[in-house]
């Protein structure tokens, strides 16, 4: 298994918020988290990810059967975990100068065609449209062959074609062999990706639901997530 | 060119800083070592064109016109550093550069203090005749003990020139350090500067005074790196005396450690049409740093278009831990943030001293520590 999730709890400011969340996923998988807003899905992903605020109270992060729960964020990237944030924060270094600097980082001189080139002279994320946010993100992601991809609602505030365009990225990571976590809020974006391994609901911090993707996107679409609340 | 037996680690240090001991970069270069030259170099570009590059002591006697130009836009009144200057009679550079002549390979002067105790006094001059361009890359550095630099730089821009000025300093903690500058920018001339201060410093204050005529124009850039006890003064005037002309004062401040920076800022406008901008930022590095902005804006008459934003803060949280996500550490991530915030455009100064501007601040991203 090459990331395992063994009962992670989470905590912010003493308050918990994950229970004990249990989670496998291999190589070239896609497992998509649904669930509705504030139920802990972008918090799971940090969490994963070691991003504060978030304190991992119990629980294992084992990837490749080695302990990276407490890992800091950097050293988890360096392992080959990637995150795409759902609202990444503007920062004031040129797109290109960053682009240039992870290329550095992971040794490569991959250009991401997502990303659009009239953004390589702007700060990052610096009043970017959501969709171009969210192709910057993923063009970053892309560019850092992750061995898991975390993607936090990738969908959110893209247009139609926009939203095309992010399912061919997610569907050539999954062809480079990534591991891909998709955290999506409707879902509308999985009709463009190609087969879905699994599926989870996650409804007030706990797993409430899992199966094969169709079954749980069907309850979701005919019934929404009342039944779990 | 000989700069002394033990020059060698020191020559390393300047060649950090972006001296070019060869002098292959530049069209001419002027070395002073404490208070003697080391190297003059005039290339047949400038010869031919009849650019003077000389020691100003030499010049002084050599030519009764550069008198003229002596204590103008500096008045030895003006504070005891230039007094003292004044009274001797000292090394510097004279630059000349005749009407309409535009050279774009650029000149460098460098002044470095190699032994502990010394006074390093200089008398620079540089004079650009009408319409005429030039691009000077001055370093100053010191790569001893104790030690002082009074450094007077008086520049005089005739109607329609312009000078790109990069200075660049890498002083000891221990350097005392008092540069002063005045420049009188005719009608239609321009003047570039950027400055960045690299290395930590014991003391140095610095406030270039400058004048501009009828649309003449005015840009100041500074970026300040204060580390460990580091004290730092800098800022520069811009007096807009006549109509149409423009000014712009940029400074950014990273304070870590225990140093002290300080961002004076003053335009001044005496006539109608004029337009004025001062934009100083200052980011803390440590809990016992200090900054402060000190901008000034005054209009004596109706019609002037005077502007400031200053601000103060610290690295974004956020940003460093959406950097670190990404696999930065967090030296790296702050790094990062640093060279973004000193990002600030150099569109205004020639493509060919770019990189070594460049140079200069991936140093400052990379010194900048939380």
């Amino acid at each position: 298994m090459l990331l395992k999730i063994s009962d992670l709890t989470v905590a912010i400011e003493k308050k918990i918020i994950l229970h004990k969340i249990n989670l496998k996923i291999n190589e070239g998988e896609i497992h998509v988290i649904f669930g509705p807003n504030g139920s802990g899905k972008s918090t799971l992903l940090k969490s994963i990810m070691s991003i504060p605020p978030y304190e991992i109270v119990s629980g294992k992060i084992l990837l490749d059967n080695e302990d990276i729960t407490y890992l800091k964020s950097y050293e988890k990237a360096r392992k080959g975990i990637a995150i795409a944030y759902q609202t990444p924060p503007p920062i004031e270094i040129k797109t290109k100068y960053l682009l240039k600097k992870l290329q550095e980082k992971y040794k490569n001189d991959y250009k991401p065609e997502i990303i659009p080139k009239n953004l390589y002279e702007r700060n990052i994320f610096v009043g970017f449209s959501g969709g171009e946010s969210k192709k910057t993100e993923l063009g970053l992601i892309l560019l850092q062959k992750p061995r898991v991809a975390l993607l936090d609602e990738p969908d959110s505030g893209v247009d139609v074609d926009g939203i095309k365009d992010v399912a061919k990225v997610i569907n050539k990571l999954r062809d480079m062999g990534s591991a891909i976590m998709l955290v999506t809020h409707q879902g509308f974006i999985t009709k463009y990706i190609d087969n879905i391994d699994k599926a989870y609901v996650l409804i007030n911090g706990k797993i409430v639901f899992s199966g094969d993707f169709l079954t749980v996107y069907r309850k979701i679409i005919t019934e929404g997530y009342r039944e779990w609340s | 060119m000989e700069l002394g037996e033990k020059m060698s680690e020191k020559e390393k240090k300047l060649s950090q800083l972006g001296v070019d001991l060869s002098g292959t970069k530049f069209a001419g270069s002027y070395i002073q070592k404490n208070d003697y030259i080391v190297q003059l170099m005039v290339k047949q570009l400038l010869r031919k064109n009849n650019v003077i590059l000389m020691d100003l002591a030499e010049a002084i006697e050599k030519f009764s016109w550069v008198k003229s130009y002596l204590w103008k836009v500096l008045s030895p009144e003006k504070d005891k550093y230039i007094r003292e200057v004044s009274e001797e009679k000292v090394h510097g550079t004279l630059l000349y550069v005749p009407p309409r002549i535009r050279i774009s390979m650029p000149i460098q002067s460098c002044f470095f203090i190699s032994d502990p105790d010394i006074v390093q006094k200089v008398h620079n001059v540089i004079i650009l005749d009408k319409n005429s361009e030039i691009t000077l890359n001055t370093t100053c550095a010191a790569v001893a003990g104790e030690a002082t630099h009074l450094g007077i730089t008086e520049i005089y821009l005739k109607e329609g020139a312009k000078l790109n000025y990069v200075m660049i300093h890498g002083w000891s903690p221990e350097t005392f350090v008092r540069p002063r500058t005045g420049a009188f920018v005719e009608k239609n001339g321009i003047l570039n500067m950027f400055y960045a201060n690299l290395k930590p410093v014991r003391d140095i204050q610095s406030y270039p005074y400058i004048i501009l005529e009828e649309k003449a124009s005015a840009n100041t850039t500074s970026i300040l790196l204060g580390i460990k006890n580091s004290h730092i003064n800098i800022g520069s005037k811009i007096v807009l005396r006549d109509k149409e002309s423009k000014g712009e004062i940029l400074s950014r401040a990273i304070a870590q450690d225990n140093s002290k920076i300080t961002m004076p800022a003053e335009i001044e406008s005496y006539t109608s049409n004029t337009k004025g901008h001062i934009d100083c930022k200052g980011l803390q590095l440590s809990e016992k740093s200090y900054i402060e902005s000190l901008p000034i804006l005054k209009s004596y008459t109706m019609g002037s278009e005077l502007t400031h934003e200053a601000t103060i803060g610290k690295l974004s949280e956020e940003g460093l831990n959406y950097l670190m996500s990404k696999g930065f550490d967090e030296d790296e991530a702050t790094s990062l943030l640093v060279r973004g915030f000193i990002d600030v455009g150099l569109g205004n100064l020639p493509i060919i001293v770019r990189p070594q501007i460049e140079v200069a601040l991936n140093i400052i991203a990379r010194l900048a520590k939380g």
